[in-house]
């Protein structure tokens, strides 16, 4: 599903107009990083969803393979999300249902 | 920890995008529905501007059972993921996102940096992220205790980039448009400042180690030249009076030489210049004959042909003075180091025994 889809889908289940939907993933983002970034570790768990968290990368040395060049990456932030279980369940469940 | 949920996430999205709580709880909601349902059917949700959701699958793989120890193979099943889109990256990347990868150069020890931050420096970088539309504020990273030792220069900086101004929002709705505007005007003209001073903290540290190398190599070539010197200064005096075998220059040059390096001379020692002169004419032939006590070298104008005097140094006195006293010239001083074994003519003190040879004109 790319995100033409995504969003047709969204403004259909929502019955709003598609660039209402588009500007409101885009707010919802926004406030999803900004809810994060408030605290260091906060972590965002959604029901039978998952988790969003920012974690730190430490800075590190690298290598590069081919050139044998010694780097240093400096430090970092990312966003990661775990999947919870239920969230495989339920997929598991309604692509059963589906078959 | 911090742990926030699914009302936390509504009252954010109602902050930026005022509506009801009803429609905004919808909102998201949906959001989250609407994923899943595309993983259902599809196994892949892009969504731009935050990231991609794959449903993955992991193969069956070998393990341990955590309790009884036992093997047991774990079965193959699906994991879903999600990889953040670009923008997301650098949203969420935004105190670190002047930082840059840096190459180290050879000869740095890499195992004796000391990489881990302690927690109070940790602390900085978030505590200070901005929010939506906020004044550009400078978090300073500090990670002096990272640094390699010899980039003193960068004391705050070091090898990486450490002033982070947030660069202009990429915002696409914007409740405070004004403030916005002229914020990241402020950060626009800020950032090209700030882009040129980590250039120029990276280059010092690369000026900084060849400027080590480049002392290095001079101390080097100085020591070995002083070592040259002390070498050929012994290999010169080290040459015994014994050997007469190398030159042998005519002698009846010599005796007419004798006589007038006498003559040649200046001093008011008009005694032992009598004194001289008379045993050198009384003794044509054997200053005839006269072979050099020491070798003769390249460029030498005279040779060493035996005693002449011993004299103890006075006080105030040098080797060229007496050199120029005894015989006339300050040139003459070398001969008067080689013949007496002089290691080094600076060094010598008050009560010194100097041999004062013979010197015979060559011709």
């Amino acid at each position: 599903m790319n995100n033409k889809e995504f969003i047709t889908t969204l403004a259909k289940s929502l019955d709003i107009k598609e660039d209402n939907a588009e500007s409101g993933v885009t707010m919802l983002v926004r406030a999803l990083t900004d809810l994060l970034s408030e605290k260091e570790n906060t972590v965002l768990k959604l029901k039978n969803f998952g988790s969003f968290e920012i974690k730190k990368r430490e800075e590190r040395f690298a290598v590069n393979p081919s050139t044998k060049q010694k780097m240093l990456v400096p430090p970092k932030l990312t966003f990661i999300f775990h999947s919870s279980p239920s969230l495989k369940t339920r997929l598991a469940a309604t692509s059963e249902t589906k078959d | 920890m911090e742990k926030r949920n699914f009302a936390d996430l509504v009252n954010a999205l109602q902050a930026i995008n005022p509506d009801t709580k009803e429609n905004v709880e919808t909102f998201v909601r949906n959001f989250f529905d609407v994923i899943c349902q595309g993983l259902q059917s599809d196994n892949v949700v892009k969504i731009k501007g935050f990231g991609t959701f794959k449903v993955v699958d992991v193969s069956a793989r070998k393990s341990v059972d955590v309790n009884t120890g036992e093997r047991i193979e774990i079965a193959p099943h699906q994991k879903i993921t999600f990889t953040p889109d670009a923008t997301l990256r650098s949203m969420v990347n935004k105190p670190f996102e002047c930082l840059q990868s840096v190459t180290i150069d050879d000869g740095v020890d890499v195992k004796s940096l000391d990489l881990k931050e302690t927690p109070a420096e940790e602390k900085q970088p978030t505590e200070e992220l901005p929010k939506t539309v906020d004044i550009p504020e400078q978090t300073q990273v500090d990670l002096s205790d990272s640094e390699v030792t010899e980039g003193s220069e960068n004391t705050e900086g070091g090898r990486v980039e450490e002033v982070a101004t947030p660069a202009p929002l990429v915002v696409h709705a914007e409740p405070e448009p004004e403030n916005a505007e002229s914020e990241s005007h402020e950060s626009e003209t800020e950032s090209p400042e700030e882009e040129e001073s980590p250039a120029d903290t990276e280059e010092p540290s690369h000026r900084h180690l060849s400027k080590i190398v480049i002392i290095a190599v001079w101390v080097a070539s100085v020591v070995a030249a002083f070592f040259a010197g002390y070498y050929i200064a012994k290999a010169t005096n080290s040459v015994l009076p014994v050997n007469k075998t190398q030159v042998e220059k005519p002698a009846k040059p010599a005796a007419k030489s004798s006589i007038k390096v006498q003559r040649d001379t200046h001093t008011p020692k008009a005694a032992p210049q009598a004194g001289n002169v008379k045993p050198a004419a009384e003794n044509p032939k054997p200053a005839e004959k006269a072979k050099p006590e020491m070798p003769v070298l390249r460029g030498d104008k005279y040779m060493i042909c035996g005693l002449k005097e011993v004299h103890v140094l006075q006080r105030g006195e040098d080797i060229t003075h007496l050199a120029k006293q005894i015989y006339g010239s300050k040139d003459c001083a070398k001969y008067i180091i080689r013949y007496s074994n002089i290691q080094d003519p600076d060094l010598i003190h008050v009560g010194t025994k100097i041999k004062l040879p013979i010197l015979v004109e060559i011709k």
